[in-house]
């Protein structure tokens, strides 16, 4: 994941130049010196995003039911969905600078639940119910700190590069439990809900991106950008011993309002 | 202990400083312990005084006869005149003087009880979490609902039923989201381990009782309850025969629920797994068809002195197992399983040592296929009609054995020997068992008519007679010629052994009257093979065949 967010970065820089280069206007006479366009301290996104899906993982859990073990397995799909990111930047020296932002992202997935229940009578003889627990939460909060350099080709454009850490709150619904219907003689069992709980958990990670705005008045504009930011996370498992992963994170595109000042 | 400030309890400006003790209770909800002289003048005034402006209302007032001078009243908490769920104080009082009041109840919460959505809203929510086929088993109540955070919320609570259960549901009253669900079907089973007289590790249902478990199947419909006699024969005659009570110390009892009483495993579970094949391959529902209770006596006369009892009670309580539909406490019915006499001894006559008879899953359907008889055709126990009904507890019995067990010739296994898994010769070799439907002449019982017993003993052969019809329904399911008539068979094939279950299960309580002769058992059951499988084909001819190859015309 690292090296992808590397070979990410240095392709926006190149696409940086690039564009910057040909920004240039032609010079047919004598040259005349210009003074390059200011850098304003403050540079501020508000974007609408969207996450690309970044993570599927599943679970099985062994608990211990009418004399006998019995499993559970539910596989989770963090399907992708919108986001909604806030980053404030602010210039330190030349077109180097600071910023944070922050990053959330909330999906409710239905998460696939199979089961294999031991019969209350038989030994060897386990159920097995299938089912869809619907409303598996995930929610992400990611705090980036980033370290910037912004690109102000015109008066109108500007652009900026970025990467720091992210420390990353993750909610993650997880199931932990289930009910079954099941009447005499208990040959069968249908499945009926799943209990979820849900798992909080922290960590730090990284993040790289780059935004650019167009702005049409000196101080408001709009723009989109691209950002990687994520982090893998060991959740306790369910199950009580034992841990499994959470990748947090992924790819966003956004798009919205920009400010600088 | 812990001092804490009490809170104010629905909305009643009521402060006080209380001794609630130390311990846990979820944080929204405070709990009330009064017994203390202290204790008890204040929070009997704040009773009284919720009583007095409609927030506390008396639901029930109980006396105790165990002592008859108290009142103990159940009383509900309100809140802007709606229920909080399960928020209940009951206060014992003699004489108009509190003696102890305990309650759980919400902390302070303000909250408004006008629901958003109306009754007919709900309800459809109701519907919708329910699932298809959900109905409401009655009207549903407006409650505040505690909940583990966040305090108290306006529900709608309501019961439903769908086809398979029956449970309590609330959701949110102002928005139809669902808070709580829970099953109102108040089962408390367990289940448990049992190691039996053969066939390793068996399941049983039991009961969990006082920290430990009891032998009481709450799983099956009907009850299914084991009495360890505890070696005691003279009880054991007198709860049988005499309907002398049984107790509930006398249920046999486990601590760890890993069982090891032989006759106690086996009896139990073997009981359940009748009512099981009934269920399944009959749709029967017990012996009565209408759940009947089994009440099950093991350990009537401890193993090691089984040979000391007296002749009269020898055979009946220790060489024998029985179900008398009459017998027990208020006519009940038991079913009786004897332990055997020591291993080390044997009958002369046969080389055979009896062990558990609660050991051979084929010996407790046997017995209980009397109850199944008792109940429906109820051959008369004499002559060819008792033959009938001993050799319909065979037929069944082995049936069952099929049903549970792989088949074989080994203990544990599936075949045509009943109580081969119990009744044994300490080498292993000759006879095992005590009747052959493959070979009834190995134990002297007639395998054709014409050899049949005609003697006044045994009721007229019930036991030795079975030994024909026995024959036609292994024939007619295995195949094969009879040893008088040398007559050939084609049976259905063990594979299609259900379907002469079924024809003589069909004949034997259904078709036959009570009075039945081999010659009826032969029509019915041919009668039972067409309505079952057609007029003409395989089942049809086995039948004809089998009855025809052991003379039975």
């Amino acid at each position: 994941m690292y090296r992808t967010a590397t070979a990410f970065v240095i392709v926006l820089l190149g696409v940086a130049s690039s564009v910057f280069a040909q920004a240039k206007p032609a010079q047919p006479g004598p040259p005349r010196p210009t003074p390059p366009p200011a850098i304003d301290r403050i540079y501020i996104s508000v974007n609408g995003a969207y996450q690309a899906g970044s993570d599927n993982f599943s679970e099985t859990v062994t608990f211990r039911e009418n004399a006998e073990d019995g499993t559970f397995s539910t596989d989770y799909e963090v399907k992708s969905g919108p986001a909604f990111n806030i980053s404030v930047g602010a210039g330190l020296w030349r077109n180097i600078g600071v910023g944070v932002g922050v990053t959330r992202f909330s999906k409710s997935t239905p998460t696939a639940f199979s089961a294999s229940v031991p019969h209350p009578f038989f030994f060897n003889r386990p159920r097995t119910v299938d089912g869809e627990v619907a409303g598996v939460a995930r929610e992400e909060l990611a705090v980036h700190v980033q370290a910037r350099a912004t690109f102000v080709p015109t008066e109108r454009i500007q652009a900026v590069i970025f990467a720091g850490p992210s420390f990353f709150n993750v909610q993650q619904d997880i199931v932990s439990d289930f009910e079954v219907t099941e009447t005499y003689p208990y040959d069968a069992a249908t499945f009926n809900r799943g209990i979820t709980t849900s798992v909080d958990e922290s960590k730090v990670g990284f993040n790289v991106g780059a935004d650019i705005g167009y702005f049409f008045t000196r101080q408001i504009g709009v723009g989109g950008s691209l950002q990687w930011a994520g982090t893998t996370i060991d959740a306790p498992a369910s199950a009580g011993t034992g841990t499994f992963e959470i990748k947090a994170g992924g790819f966003q595109a956004g798009a919205g309002l920009r400010l600088r000042f | 202990m812990t001092r804490l400030t009490a809170a104010v309890l629905a909305g009643a400006a009521f402060f006080m400083w209380m001794d609630v003790g130390s311990a846990q209770q979820p944080s929204s909800m405070l709990r009330i312990s009064a017994t203390t002289v202290n204790e008890l003048r204040s929070w009997d005034q704040y009773v009284t005084a919720q009583v007095r402006i409609g927030d506390l209302r008396v639901v029930d007032v109980e006396q105790d006869p165990s002592l008859p001078s108290r009142r103990v009243e159940r009383m509900q908490l309100y809140y802007q005149g709606v229920p909080i769920f399960g928020a209940q104080v009951v206060r014992d009082s003699e004489s108009g003087v509190a003696l102890s009041i305990f309650g759980e109840v919400p902390q302070i919460f303000s909250m408004d009880a006008t629901p958003d959505l109306d009754l007919a809203a709900a309800e459809r929510a109701v519907m919708a979490l329910a699932g298809p086929g959900a109905r409401l088993v009655r009207r549903m109540e407006l409650n505040f609902l505690p909940m583990a955070e966040g305090g108290p919320r306006l529900a709608y609570n309501a019961v439903v039923a769908t086809s398979t259960t029956v449970f309590r549901l609330f959701v949110d009253a102002n928005t139809g989201a669902e808070l709580l669900r829970f099953s109102e079907v108040q089962t408390q089973s367990a289940v448990g381990t049992g190691q039996g007289l053969v066939g390793g590790l068996k399941k049983m249902s039991v009961r969990p009782q006082a920290g430990s478990f009891v032998a009481d199947d709450r799983l099956r419909p009907p009850q299914l309850t084991t009495y360890d006699m505890r070696g005691d024969l003279n009880r054991t005659v007198d709860v049988a025969f005499e309907g002398a009570p049984l107790f509930p110390a006398d249920l046999a009892i486990d601590s760890d629920n890993q069982w090891t009483d032989i006759p106690v495993v086996d009896g139990h579970t073997y009981i359940g797994w009748t009512y099981d094949y009934y269920f399944k391959r009959h749709g029967r529902r017990g012996l009565d068809n209408r759940d009947r209770p089994i009440v099950t006596l093991v350990n009537g006369a401890r193993r090691d002195v089984g040979h000391l009892v007296s002749d009269e009670l020898f055979g009946l309580f220790v060489v024998n197992a029985f179900w008398c539909g009459e017998c027990g406490p208020g006519g009940v019915g038991v079913m009786y399983f004897g332990n055997g006499f020591p291993a080390n001894l044997v009958f002369s006559s046969t080389g055979q040592n009896w062990g558990y008879l609660a050991g051979s899953l084929d010996v407790a359907a046997h017995e209980l296929t009397h109850g199944v008889t008792e109940s429906t055709s109820n051959l008369i126990y004499q002559g060819e009609s008792g033959a009938l009904n001993e050799a319909f507890s065979d037929i069944m019995g082995t049936a069952v054995e099929f049903y549970f067990q792989q088949v074989g010739a080994g203990v544990g296994q599936a075949d045509f020997i009943l109580a081969e898994d119990s009744v044994r010769t300490p080498s292993g070799v000759g006879l095992q068992g005590i009747r052959s439907m493959v070979n009834p002449i190995a134990f002297g019982d007639p395998d054709h008519y014409s050899i049949r017993f005609t003697g006044a003993s045994d009721n007229g052969g019930v036991h030795i007679n079975s030994g024909i019809p026995n024959q036609a329904f292994y024939l007619a399911v295995v195949g094969g010629a009879n040893r008088v008539s040398g007559q050939t068979v084609t049976g259905v094939g063990l594979a299609n052994m259900e379907q002469m279950e079924k024809v003589f299960y069909r004949a034997f309580t259904l078709l036959m009257p009570a009075n039945s002769t081999f010659a009826t058992a032969r029509a019915a059951t041919i009668q039972a093979a067409r309505d079952l499988y057609g007029v003409t084909g395989p089942v049809v001819n086995a039948v004809t065949q089998a009855w025809t190859a052991v003379g039975v015309n």
